[in-house]
């Protein structure tokens, strides 16, 4: 899914977010595409502090990795959202080791989508040429 | 109409609302987990509910659970919102019995296309029964058809509508040229067309309709006098069928169904006398595929066929519903048959045995007759069905003159098809001798 929209809004498979196909999907919507961020923006911390607070528990753990992949699906965010099937699949899978690295993976992608996220809410159509 | 919307996301939340609001006129209500919503739907009158599965406190199947088991709120139509792919889960909420399911991520144009149907189901859903019978029963048309009768005698206009349905379902036409403007304005998918229509006569009507760009697949059934000889409208061009002018209602219900066999079937019979068995078993194959794939299934407008160079996966079986058997059989090729297997072990589908192919379509398969046995039983029929086996033959159910329908569903994101075909017990059983 993500290869498909890089290679048809020629955003860099290395971006936290597609804003071009956020955009496209929001059908042009600007205000929509702001409003929407700004949501996620506001829930994320509360998100990444039950991601944290999981400790031992993976069955806490998948389900709190489980919203953040679907919040960030929603978002075009399609690396923090395999990051956060990653870590749920792991966590599922009771391989508490796998799970506590892709944890850390997650957690540093949400940290680099927050950052793109903020830059883009003041201008969302943002497709720096 | 009411819409509550049931997710702890508020990012879902909020696509929904947009589009419930902008593009489908609905009023949204929100919850943000299963008890809320239950504490909402003792408070607001709600037409549809949409429904997340995994949610805190109470989630989305015990949400539906406690729906269902109350009678005040257990008609309420639900459409489940899912990234759920586990057998167990999935075999609940069918049961349970949901009107729909949406898959994450969500755009608007998704939700505003899946909500649509919805509702065009649910208004469909509300008319009367003979209403219905008649309109599932026109073979050519959906179960939202529009009917206009078209005849210069108020009366008789009064009595074909009163008969065949209620006032909104049949729409009234006293001459040509009000019928050609109703057609226009209301696009009716069938019109009836008598006479004494004016100066825009019969046979120009029926040109007009033809030559108009719109309204030219519109199916257009001759009223004809009783006694007069069986060519006299049909040998116009333009017209798909005829009834004869009666003003005995039993005669006009059986005059218009006996446009309703096409192919004098059984199982078009079956299908026309259960209203709702036809919507059952395909709004049950698209959900148990669907939410197993976690992806859109629809069913194809079209008839397709699997493509002949590719190994196909045959699951056959039977389905008794009060009376006479439906012999089933679902097919998919076998990438879909890998796909589904490894989606319900839980491993990559290049790892999926044969044997692993056909246990899983088998539990497809007792999933939607699950399904199917719960959505018949509120209308009060009883389904029964035999233990399926899976088969790569493809020998034809039914012989040459078999009776039988293929319904070909479609994920387009999965990029993966599937058939069901259904025929009668008669010509099943013809066919195994």
């Amino acid at each position: 899914m993500n290869s498909q929209s890089d290679s048809h809004t020629g955003t860099s498979p290395s971006s936290s977010f597609d804003p071009a196909e956020l955009l496209e999907r929001m059908g042009g919507d600007e205000e929509g595409v702001r409003e929407l961020i700004e949501i996620f923006l506001e829930d994320l911390p509360a998100a990444v502090a039950d991601l944290e607070s999981a400790g031992d528990d993976l069955v806490r753990l998948a389900k709190a990795a489980h919203s953040i992949k679907g919040s960030s699906a929603n978002l075009a965010a399609a690396r923090a959202s395999s990051a956060a099937a990653a870590v749920e699949m792991a966590a599922r899978a009771g391989d508490a080791r796998a799970a506590y690295q892709e944890r850390e993976c997650l957690l540093e992608e949400l940290r680099v989508l927050t950052t793109d996220l903020e830059r883009a809410r003041n201008r969302p159509t943002t497709e720096p040429s | 109409m009411n819409v509550l919307v049931v997710d702890d996301d508020r990012t879902t939340r909020f696509l929904l609302k947009r589009a419930l609001t902008n593009d489908l006129a609905c009023r949204v209500v929100e919850a943000g987990d299963g008890q809320e919503a239950l504490k909402t739907l003792g408070q607001v009158d709600v037409g549809l509910v949409v429904l997340d599965v995994q949610m805190p406190r109470v989630d989305g199947v015990e949400t539906l659970r406690r729906i269902r088991a109350n009678a005040e709120t257990r008609a309420i139509p639900v459409v489940m919102l899912t990234a759920e792919r586990t057998e167990d889960v999935v075999r609940q909420i069918v049961e349970l019995g949901v009107l729909d399911y949406m898959t994450k991520p969500l755009t608007p144009a998704r939700i505003t296309e899946r909500v649509k149907r919805v509702l065009a189901w649910l208004s469909a859903e509300s008319r009367p029964s003979a209403a219905r019978f008649l309109a599932e029963g026109l073979s050519l048309l959906d179960a939202r058809s529009r009917m206009l009768v078209l005849d210069g005698d108020e009366s008789y206009r009064a009595f074909f509508a009163q008969t065949l349905g209620p006032d909104q379902l049949v729409l009234q036409a006293r001459s040509g040229v009000e019928g050609l403007r109703i057609s226009v304005e209301s696009r009716p998918e069938v019109v009836f067309v008598g006479d004494g229509l004016g100066v825009l006569g019969e046979a120009l009507f029926v040109r007009k309709i033809r030559a108009h760009p719109v309204l030219q697949h519109t199916q257009l059934i001759a009223i004809v006098p009783s006694g007069a000889p069986r060519d006299r409208a049909t040998h116009q061009e333009g017209y798909n069928g005829r009834i004869t002018r009666t003003t005995d209602p039993a005669l006009l219900l059986q005059s218009v169904k006996s446009l309703l066999r096409p192919s004098g079937g059984g199982l078009q019979e079956l299908l026309v006398m259960h209203p709702g068995l036809r919507e059952a078993i395909v709004s049950g194959t698209e959900q148990v595929i669907g939410m197993m794939l976690e992806t859109d299934v629809e069913l194809r407008q079209q008839e397709t066929a699997p493509a002949a160079d590719r190994l196909v996966v045959h699951q056959r079986g039977a389905w008794s519903v009060n009376t006479p058997g439906i012999d089933f059989r679902l097919s998919c090729e076998e990438r879909t048959g890998r796909a589904i297997a490894g989606h319900l072990i839980g491993i990559d589908p290049m790892m999926v045995t044969q044997e692993d192919v056909e246990s899983g379509l088998a539990e497809v398969f007792n999933m939607i007759s699950g399904r199917l046995r719960t959505a018949l039983s509120n209308k009060g029929l009883r389904l029964e069905f035999e233990l399926p086996e899976t088969t790569t033959s493809n020998t034809p159910i039914g012989g040459p003159s078999h009776d039988s329908m293929t319904f070909s569903f479609r994920s387009a994101a999965a990029n993966l098809d599937f058939w069901l075909t259904l025929a009668t017990e008669r010509q099943a059983a013809v066919a195994a001798t």
